[in-house]
């Protein structure tokens, strides 16, 4: 799922340029950027190519997709939209409190709502059976052996489980194997979930090295350690793609 | 890792028992070879779905052939999106829409990543697979496309729609063990060791429970 990734990072002196920034507490850093999702490098190209050959503008839009006069990839619905996308930005700090609420709808279409979570250990997700169907939720590891669940729940009934494990995790149910919720769990993880093409902040960060991770779950994440520094914001973009990720 | 290829392998689109039939064909005779059969039960008597059971050589004799598998792309959907193949074969992964859409598979399961870039129309992009596993893929561009490759070690097996009697044939002589891969992923099975020598071998069970509910002192 992971990646290890060479990005641009710049840091920024605390406190100038940007008037809207918050002040960082005494003895803190951060860390900003942007996270943009984006279709595989070759896709790009080809439609880019394509776009330019037919004139420009709408293209071949039934089958591939076309560019906008302002250079934008117009997605048709069978595909990916990479600017619609939910993506998350990690931060691992052993010093975070776990306990954070994560919430998870089982709806009445069927579907699961979120379709990926990123979590800590320790922290909490609420699970609501609003479906038509009692349902076993249970969480398990995608790549080992190790589960845990929660009791049935009737129609309507919630229930909110801890989370024990730790990896690449899958949230599903006994009833329904086609429900299930992707969910990255971690040690010490902060997050934030942003969609494709906006900024992300964590700031107030104690001084150190720390792991930073870009994910989407169907995409896997791209992982680097970024130093935060007292005092100073430090930038760090990423860019979410199978070529970015798959090498 | 992941090449061109020829058009230059059998097709398995129907079911997998079809490919199985074929890679027992293929498979260069062994000096014995016997069947292999039994019951499989699931604890509490959950109506499990999509379990493959396999057979993974434990000695030498046991080894093991390779064969090749096709994929295609057609109206963004993956045929099969369930596929069986052993260890050590190859999957050609086909672009066979009938008007210009490109894919881009890839996968990123532990057991096997990879990327084969764009794929064309008429395009055959061929990966292999070495170790057995599970691996699920997609296509980056289309949302709803997605398969499964189950990759085992041998090319005795059996893709099975529910619990039940299930038979192995033309297994040579030697120790094996017998597992199933099961995409529920609250069920696994505790493998069973079979000692193949002159005849076959009947009445194996292999029993497929819900997984052990991690500890909270864990």
């Amino acid at each position: 799922m992971a990646g290890m990734w060479a990005l641009p990072v710049a840091v920024l002196a605390g406190g100038c340029a940007a008037p809207k920034q918050q002040r960082l507490a005494e003895g803190t850093g951060a860390v900003v950027g942007e996270i943009k999702a984006r279709p595989h490098k070759d896709y790009l190209k080809k439609a880019k190519d394509k776009a330019q050959d037919s004139g420009l503008n709408e293209g071949n839009a039934d089958s591939y997709g076309s560019f906008s006069s302002s250079g934008k990839i117009v997605y048709n619905e069978t595909m990916v939209n990479y600017g619609r996308i939910e993506v998350y930005a990690i931060l691992l700090n052993p010093a975070a409190e776990p306990g954070n609420r994560h919430e998870v709808k089982a709806k009445k279409d069927g579907g699961l709502h979120p379709e990926a979570l990123a979590v800590a250990k320790g922290d909490i997700i609420h699970i609501k059976n609003e479906s038509t169907q009692p349902l076993t939720f249970f969480l398990a590891d995608i790549n080992g052996g190790d589960i845990q669940d929660v009791p049935e729940l009737a129609p309507g009934d919630s229930a909110d489980m801890t989370v024990e494990l730790v990896g690449d995790l899958e949230l599903a149910t006994d009833e329904d194997e086609r429900l299930s919720v992707a969910v990255l769990s971690r040690e010490g993880l902060q997050s934030r979930r942003i969609q494709s093409g906006s900024s992300y902040e964590f700031l107030d960060v104690p001084p150190g090295e720390y792991d930073l991770l870009f994910w989407y779950w169907r995409l896997g994440s791209l992982n680097q350690k970024v130093t935060i520094v007292e005092g100073q914001r430090t930038q760090v973009d990423g860019v979410l793609s199978v070529d970015t990720i798959v090498r | 890792m992941v090449r061109k290829g020829k058009q230059r392998s059998f097709v398995c689109s129907v079911t997998v028992i079809v490919a199985l039939s074929m890679a027992v064909a293929a498979f260069s005779a062994p000096a014995m070879a016997a069947s292999v059969s039994g019951e499989i039960t699931v604890a509490g008597g959950k109506k499990l779905k999509n379990m493959v059971i396999y057979l993974e050589p434990a000695d030498e004799k046991a080894a093991e052939a390779v064969k090749n598998y096709r994929v295609t792309q057609k109206g963004r959907v993956f045929n099969p999106s369930v596929m069986v193949v052993v260890a050590g074969s190859s999957v050609i992964f086909v672009n066979d829409e009938d008007q210009e859409i490109d894919h881009n598979v890839y996968s990123l399961s532990r057991t096997r990543k990879f990327d084969v870039g764009l794929a064309s129309v008429g395009s055959e992009l061929v990966v292999d697979f070495p170790e057995p596993g599970t691996v699920k893929y997609y296509c980056s561009v289309h949302k709803f496309m997605e398969g499964t490759i189950v990759v085992v070690p041998s090319p005795f097996y059996m893709l099975m729609e529910e619990p039940g009697t299930f038979t192995l044939k033309n297994v040579p002589e030697g120790a094996w063990k017998l597992n199933a891969a099961i995409s529920h992923r609250r069920y696994a099975a505790e493998p069973v060791d079979v000692s193949v020598s002159d005849g076959s071998v009947d009445s194996v069970s292999l029993e497929i429970s819900r997984k052990r509910k991690k500890k909270a002192t864990e």
